[in-house]
């Protein structure tokens, strides 16, 4: 087990130092002049130069490339030409509330997912299974910012149910003390209720919208390996047992399906800490998703790079972790050959005789 | 063991979840009802921990517009960030303003803040400048000659964006030609009459800092502290910084130090909330949650017209948007092609479809309202829609079959719904034009290289001064003059104008000036966009500054 999980840790190294090559190639081959771009139309060739100078975009590729590895060993991502601040620093300020957002929007992406996608399996190829593959197929290609946009209208303006999103709390609150980082829990710990509800409110639609947007792929998942496992010996043993359908779709089904559903919810939590750039925006929320956008469109580059390093030195992590994870739930991950290990086989449950 | 202490936690977090949407179902009203103002209680940068419980009326004003970056006035990164530096550092000489239809617009006069007096001599060559007495910064350390001195150097130090303006004002060197006399008078050596001094000196970025503050940080590689002041604020102005946690916000609150002008009547804290996207900023409006709205579309403008629930100020303006040609363009060098284009341009479209009614003819480099402009009253239309005479232009040059590129800042809504009108247009008169969409960085990289054969773009001149924009859009030496344009006469006459202290001669020479723009059409004036700010209807004192962004002291929310 320990020599697994060493051997996870090593790929897991490898994959990262993938990530810092990568990043630093992509930003650097975007299109653009940083300096000139922070500089803007009011600075002369000389202060644009001096720019360049400074954050050492004058230095030859492999000298930039040396200065960047060594400041991200020491996790520092330098100095945001945007707002000449630490970069690393800036990301950790902002990553609560991402956190908050993508943890919420992974919470009900996994309620709505798994319910519907054991619900269509239940009737595969009937009529609640054409309105919930409807539904993922809609959700799923529907332009995130028009959901986004549309949602703020209806369910802020018109219906008055959340708050303007202008933050993560409405006009006339103050945030609370940090300690988590997360408005909603650290309002409770600070015994005010009220700020609570408020922070939750604030936090409910961005993360309605998160959660839907990324809620098909959970259904996909749950509904083919649920079906799956209901096709199974194992599924039609319980059959002959005369179990009922409800106890055999949740002990056979669901539990035998969720497995595999967990590499899916990987790629969906990496997708929301990373992927949730244009609901920050839409929303006003204040996490590493705006950073990115506004580094962006100002380019940014080392804010640019230590969102991307950041968002993939976590995805790396969770799916060592996951890995990991497995070999403690299906032990037979550990000696089985790569293709399986990314898509257990369903267990079979333990039957009395 | 691990596991029931799991289950506690989860049932514990379930139970907190379940009592804060009650909670926050209860007081769901409270906050969402829309249109009144709420009260924030400024929050202080480590957060109270305190809620202030809802929507009491009060002097505080929240302002919707984008990211402030940094606040070291000489090096500011976005014009949110500047938005903030007009109102925390107090300039020697102040705008003042004339109420027209609501808003109060800047006029062509100036009144001292800091300064109490200022005093030309004889020569009209060296200015003398007496402070006010008993000024001091927000810490309570005195204000000084000597802080003048050294904020002025450093404006126009290399370091700074101001760098340029000495040509302007007249100074030669600002390390000798700036000196500070005693504690409350300095005095400015020029080289001519500087007629545009006083309008330069009520920039934001001549915003006072303190010196001793500046000294204590500066290093080697950075003798003016930029990194210290583009993140930390000693104010001399109307506001203090009280707190910027991050991106996300930034909140002001009045000085209690600042004497030099009468804030009694101005709001308490001003927030300045991240919202850069247009649609969100309205949305916030209509909730109240917001008070005033910096950087709507046109089009979001012109919906909320006919929306009770806020108030769009429009007031003319001089922003000019142009149609830069690359004058080094084998093609577009012949001023028949160039004229030819400009005769091609659908420029009431572009005014009523693209701004929706938000911008005026611009006659020129210099449109109106801009003192001295050719223009009176924004009517006067120097190359009117005419495919015959512009057909007839491109044969007398000898071109046919003409294929151009129009590249534009992929970034920007109304750059690209423009040049689709202007491709349709071009088409009319037989000019193929490509529209090339490029990412910001890109076009800001091509456009400062010279390498785009035609483009889009805007300039607004702080100081409203004909002379001086046309001095930065069309001087052969500029850094911005992006279309290369490149005309002795105009060089000389601009030259001879930005020395010339008798206003009546010197209005004269920017006639001249603006002719020869016109006549050589380096660029076809597009439109001039209006001043828009939209707010909340019970918001007043918005102020159209020279700077085109709002003074905050002046603001009200009744």
């Amino acid at each position: 087990m320990l020599r697994y999980i060493a051997h996870r840790l090593g790929l897991a190294l490898i994959s990262i130092a993938g990530v810092v090559v990568v990043v630093f190639l992509i930003t650097y081959l975007l299109p653009g002049d940083a300096a000139r771009t922070q500089a803007g139309q009011y600075a002369t060739e000389e202060q644009i130069q001096a720019l360049r100078v400074q954050y050492g975009l004058d230095r030859a590729l492999p000298v930039q490339f040396w200065n960047y590895l060594v400041g991200v060993v020491q996790f520092d991502f330098g100095q945001s030409i945007r707002t000449q601040g630490s970069v690393t620093e800036e990301l950790l300020d902002r990553l609560p509330a991402s956190l908050e957002l993508s943890l919420g929007a992974l919470l009900i992406a996994l309620v709505v997912g798994i319910v519907l996608g054991a619900l269509a399996a239940r009737s595969a190829g009937g009529v609640t299974d054409g309105a919930v593959r409807g539904f993922a197929l809609l959700a799923s290609s529907t332009a995130t910012f028009w959901v986004g946009l549309m949602a703020v209208l209806l369910f802020c303006n018109i219906l008055g149910w959340f708050p303007s999103p202008v933050g993560r709390l409405p006009r006339g609150y103050d945030a609370p003390d940090t300690v988590t980082g997360s408005y909603v829990v650290d309002a409770l710990l600070a015994g005010d209720p009220e700020l609570a509800g408020v922070a939750l409110r604030s936090i409910a639609l961005p993360c309605l919208v998160l959660g839907l947007v990324v809620t098909p792929s959970i259904i996909k998942n749950v509904r083919s390996s649920t079906i799956r496992a209901l096709d199974s010996d194992f599924t039609r043993t319980s059959r002959l047992f005369g179990y009922g359908s409800t106890s055999i779709l949740f002990r056979d089904g669901l539990r035998n399906s969720l497995l595999p559903v967990l590499t899916g919810i990987t790629i969906v939590a990496g997708y929301l800490l990373g992927g949730n750039i244009i609901i920050e925006q839409i929303f006003s929320w204040p996490g590493i998703g705006q950073y990115a956008y506004q580094a962006l469109q100002s380019h940014d580059l080392n804010a640019l790079r230590g969102f991307a390093l950041l968002v993939g030195i976590i995805y790396v992590l969770l799916n060592t972790v996951l890995d990991i994870l497995y070999t403690v739930v299906d032990p037979r991950v550990r000696t089985a050959p790569a293709a399986r290990r990314t898509r257990p086989s369903a267990r079979r449950p333990e039957v009395a005789a | 063991m691990i596991r029931r202490t799991a289950v506690r936690v989860a049932r514990g977090v379930a139970v907190a979840t379940a009592a804060a949407l009650l909670v926050a179902g209860c007081s769901s009203s409270s906050e969402t009802s829309g249109g009144t103002s709420g009260a924030s209680t400024g929050s202080s940068a480590a957060g109270s921990g305190a809620s202030s419980g809802g929507a009491a009326p009060s002097k505080d004003v929240i302002i919707g517009y984008g990211a402030v970056g940094v606040l070291d006035p000489i090096v500011f990164k976005s014009n949110t960030g500047f938005m903030i530096t007009n109102n925390i550092y107090g300039t020697l000489v102040s705008q003042e303003y004339t109420e027209q239809d609501g808003l109060l617009v800047g006029d062509a006069t100036y009144q001292p803040e800091l300064a109490e007096s200022l005093e030309w001599d004889a020569a009209g060559t060296l200015l003398t400048i007496t402070l006010k007495p008993g000024l001091t910064f927000q810490d309570g350390t005195p204000l000084t000659a000597e802080d003048v001195v050294y904020t002025l150097q450093r404006s126009l130090s290399p370091e700074s964006y101001a760098n340029a303006f000495k040509v302007y004002i007249g100074i030669e060197d600002e390390t000798t030609d700036i000196t500070a006399v005693d504690d409350t008078t300095l005095t400015i050596a020029t080289q001519f009459e500087a007629p545009l001094m006083e309008k330069f000196l009520s920039f934001p970025i001549f915003g006072i800092l303190p010196k001793a503050v500046g000294e204590a940080n500066k290093t080697a590689d950075d003798p003016w502290a930029t990194a210290y002041f583009s993140k930390n604020n000693v104010s001399s102005g109307p506001y203090v910084v009280e707190s910027w946690p991050g991106d996300a916000e930034i909140v002001l609150a009045k000085n209690p130090a600042y004497t030099a002008s009468d804030t009694s009547a101005a709001p308490e804290t001003v927030t300045v909330k991240n919202v850069s996207d247009p649609n969100q900023q309205y949305l916030a409006l209509q909730q109240g949650q917001l008070d005033l709205a910096m950087g709507l579309t046109p089009k979001l403008a012109k919906q909320a017209e006919s929306d009770a629930a806020v108030k769009v100020t429009a007031s003319s303006a001089s922003q000019l948007a142009y149609l830069g040609f690359n004058n080094a363009d084998p093609v577009l060098k012949d001023v028949r092609v160039r004229q030819a284009i400009s005769y091609l341009v659908p420029y009431d479209t572009l005014r009523t479809e693209v701004m929706q009614g938000f911008a005026n003819d611009a006659y020129g480099p210099a449109p109106y309202p801009m003192a001295s402009s050719l223009d009176p009253d924004g009517t006067k239309v120097a190359y009117p829609t005419d495919v015959a005479k512009a057909k007839a232009l491109l044969a007398e040059a000898g071109v046919s079959d003409l294929t151009l590129t129009l590249s534009v800042n992929a970034a920007d809504p109304t750059s690209v719904e423009s040049a689709t009108f202007i491709q349709s247009a071009l088409q009319e008169g037989g000019v193929t034009l490509n529209v090339e969409q490029l990412q910001s960085s890109e076009y800001t990289q091509k456009l400062g290289e010279k390498q785009l054969q035609m483009f889009l773009g805007e300039w607004y001149s702080w100081g409203q001064d004909a002379v001086y924009q046309m001095f930065f859009l069309l001087s052969s030496g500029s850094f911005v003059n992006y279309t290369g344009f490149d005309n002795a006469e105009i060089d000389s006459t601009l030259t001879e104008a930005i020395s010339e202290a008798d206003v009546a001669t010197r209005d004269g020479l920017s006639q001249t000036a603006q002719q020869i723009a016109i006549d050589e059409a380096p660029m076809a004036y597009l439109y001039a966009r209006n001043y828009l700010v939209v707010s909340n209807p019970n918001v007043s004192g918005i102020t159209q500054p020279d700077d085109a962004l709002p003074y905050f002291r002046y603001l009200s929310v009744q």
